[in-house]
């Protein structure tokens, strides 16, 4: 997993990351189910976001819990036209997200900019 | 009393019918007030004059959503009151763009295969198309074919976009839009707004526009949505040219079935003047700006010229999911109160009408900012987040540019644990993602600064 940029604003940072093993929507969910087993991680929700239709009235987005089982997930991935899995959570209860984009096979963790301190233990433990 | 409590005793004090007379009279006073006080146009008579032009328009898509099942008599006001308040908040947020364009906070240059934002504004066209925006939904016009496959289902792209039918002359295959199907109308009415632009070409005209001018507004009139139009990243030359081949569709479809009153439509000029194409990026985003900036109201009108009455008092706000929160609600529409049994009509209104007034300023920062005012931000907060989402989407859809969202709460009487500032925090991260070049700005951030 090699961090490839990250944008930061006023409240929080996203870090993004290539890694050539995800490159499918099971190695994209497989990769959210990991971060949500992560130690000390409390995960939230998984959200699958339909980027392609945002405001419109056919959008798919959906939400599963945060302990979804990646077949659970592909299974609500099935026939939607959905950009991105995103996983919302407390990792050592700092708020943690993240999310793979389906296109790309880009992934991202955002962190609250008071909680940067965890990043390092966040792509160690992804790694 | 906060905003909530009074509205909870307000709502309950009336049986539906009264709120029906009651607000009925209120939506007029609305829209004649929208009418005579809600922008000072620039180009007053022209303005008046597109409004005659158009507003026939509007008038039969009330007929049209009336009369289609459900989904058009449900959906959200797209008549004269939402072309009024467009038309100002595009005026706005246009002065706004340009003026961060001449500072230096939105790029006035582009790199290879982009296009920059420009400052020729030329704000009588501004004002035409945004008071011309949603004729198309007046229907009986054209709609892109879309590719099927062998089992019957839409063809998408690896990006996930509707693939469409090409016809052998390498232009997109049209067919007639059938007012039934308001699905289809819907997705296709910027395509045909703009053809109802091209139409009128003489009319317009006549009201003191130039053969470029109509050929520039048909196109800002396309350019407002992004899917049909297909300019999803107004900085992205080739979704440029993607639009303008559709436009050339358009015209060739309408003119293959009017041979004696054929239109035209002049791509050149967009295409071979980099400072016109510029400015047409800025319009297009502040169109795209000032038509998601619906100030709204409870009780709203509908397209089909009804009430929505959304009780919240009734909304599980705690839910955790947008089933959640809103299936327990009491939502209903029209004199007789009919009950909003969809789940995308409830979500979106109960969104929608917790969203009351919408703002572009340039911050002290410099930066182009969006703000959005919530009534209660405890009352219904994934629906509300997702009508937030649909003004990121708009910011995000010029993707050269970075932009703020301030959201403002009217009202905010958090539980102890913090599950509604937690949901919004959740929301921003998400957000962060979603859209890379938009910063949210929330009103718990001002206590964490302090």
């Amino acid at each position: 997993m090699i961090r490839t940029k990250e944008a930061k604003d006023a409240s929080v940072s996203t870090f993004y990351y290539e890694d050539p093993s995800v490159n499918s929507r099971e190695t994209a969910a497989a990769w959210i189910v990991k971060a949500a087993s992560l130690a000390e991680m409390q995960p939230g929700y998984i959200m699958l976001r339909d980027l392609e239709n945002r405001s419109e009235e056919g959008n798919q987005s959906c939400r599963l819990t945060g302990t979804a089982k990646a077949e659970e997930i592909l299974e609500a991935l099935e026939g939607k036209s959905i950009g991105r899995i995103f996983l919302i959570g407390r990792y050592k209860g700092g708020k943690a997200g993240f999310g793979v984009d389906l296109t790309a096979f880009e992934l991202a963790v955002t962190l609250r900019n008071g909680d940067l301190a965890l990043l390092s233990d966040i792509e160690r433990d992804l790694a | 009393m906060n905003f909530r409590k009074r509205n909870r005793i307000f709502l309950q004090a009336l049986s539906l019918a009264a709120v029906s007379v009651v607000l009925s009279s209120s939506a007029v006073f609305s829209e004649q007030a929208a009418e005579n006080e809600i922008y000072e146009s620039p180009n007053p008579a022209m303005a008046e004059a597109v409004r005659e032009i158009t507003w026939p328009y509007y008038e039969t898509s009330r007929e049209v959503a009336i009369n289609s099942p459900e989904l058009g008599r449900l959906f959200t006001d797209h008549k004269t009151a939402h072309a009024l308040l467009t038309t100002a908040k595009t005026l706005e947020a246009v002065q706004v763009l340009k003026e961060a364009v001449e500072k230096g906070s939105l790029p006035g240059t582009a790199k290879q295969g982009h296009v920059a934002f420009g400052t020729s504004i030329d704000m009588a066209v501004v004002e035409g198309a945004a008071l011309s925006h949603d004729t198309g939904m007046s229907g009986s016009g054209y709609a892109l074919t879309e590719a099927v496959d062998e089992a019957g289902n839409t063809v998408k792209d690896e990006n996930g976009s509707t693939v469409y039918e090409y016809l052998e002359n390498g232009l997109y295959a049209l067919h007639h839009e059938d007012n039934s199907q308001f699905t289809e109308l819907r997705s296709n009415h910027s395509f045909n707004s703009a053809l109802i632009v091209l139409i009128n070409r003489e009319r317009y005209k006549a009201a003191g526009y130039s053969d470029e001018q109509v050929d520039h507004m048909a196109i800002l009139c396309m350019a407002h949505s992004k899917s049909t139009s297909g300019v999803r990243d107004l900085n992205s030359r080739e979704d440029w040219l993607l639009c303008f081949d559709r436009m050339d569709s358009l015209v060739y479809a309408y003119n293959q079935d009017h041979p004696d009153a054929p239109i035209s439509f002049e791509r050149t000029p967009f295409e071979q003047d980099e400072d016109l194409l510029a400015a047409v990026v800025t319009e297009s985003l502040a169109i795209r700006v000032g038509d998601v900036s619906r100030d709204s109201h409870p009780d709203a009108e509908a397209q089909s010229g009804e009430l929505v009455h959304i009780d919240r008092s009734t909304i599980d706000d705690h839910g955790g999911s947008i089933e959640a929160e809103i299936e327990p609600m009491t939502a209903v529409i029209g004199e007789e109160g009919d009950e909003l049994l969809h789940l995308k009509d409830r979500q979106v209104h109960a969104g929608e009408q917790n969203i009351t007034m919408n703002r572009m300023y340039l911050g002290d920062d410099g930066v182009v900012t969006h703000e959005i005012t919530v009534a209660d931000g405890c009352s219904a907060p994934l629906c509300t987040q997702s009508s937030i989402g649909d003004h990121l989407g708009e910011l995000y859809s010029a993707r050269d540019g970075q932009f703020a969202v301030s959201i403002v709460f009217e009202s905010f009487e958090d539980d102890e644990d913090g599950f509604f500032r937690e949901s919004y925090e959740d929301f921003r991260m998400m957000a962060a993602q979603d859209y890379p070049n938009v910063t949210i700005h929330l009103p718990f951030d001002e206590e964490e600064e302090s």
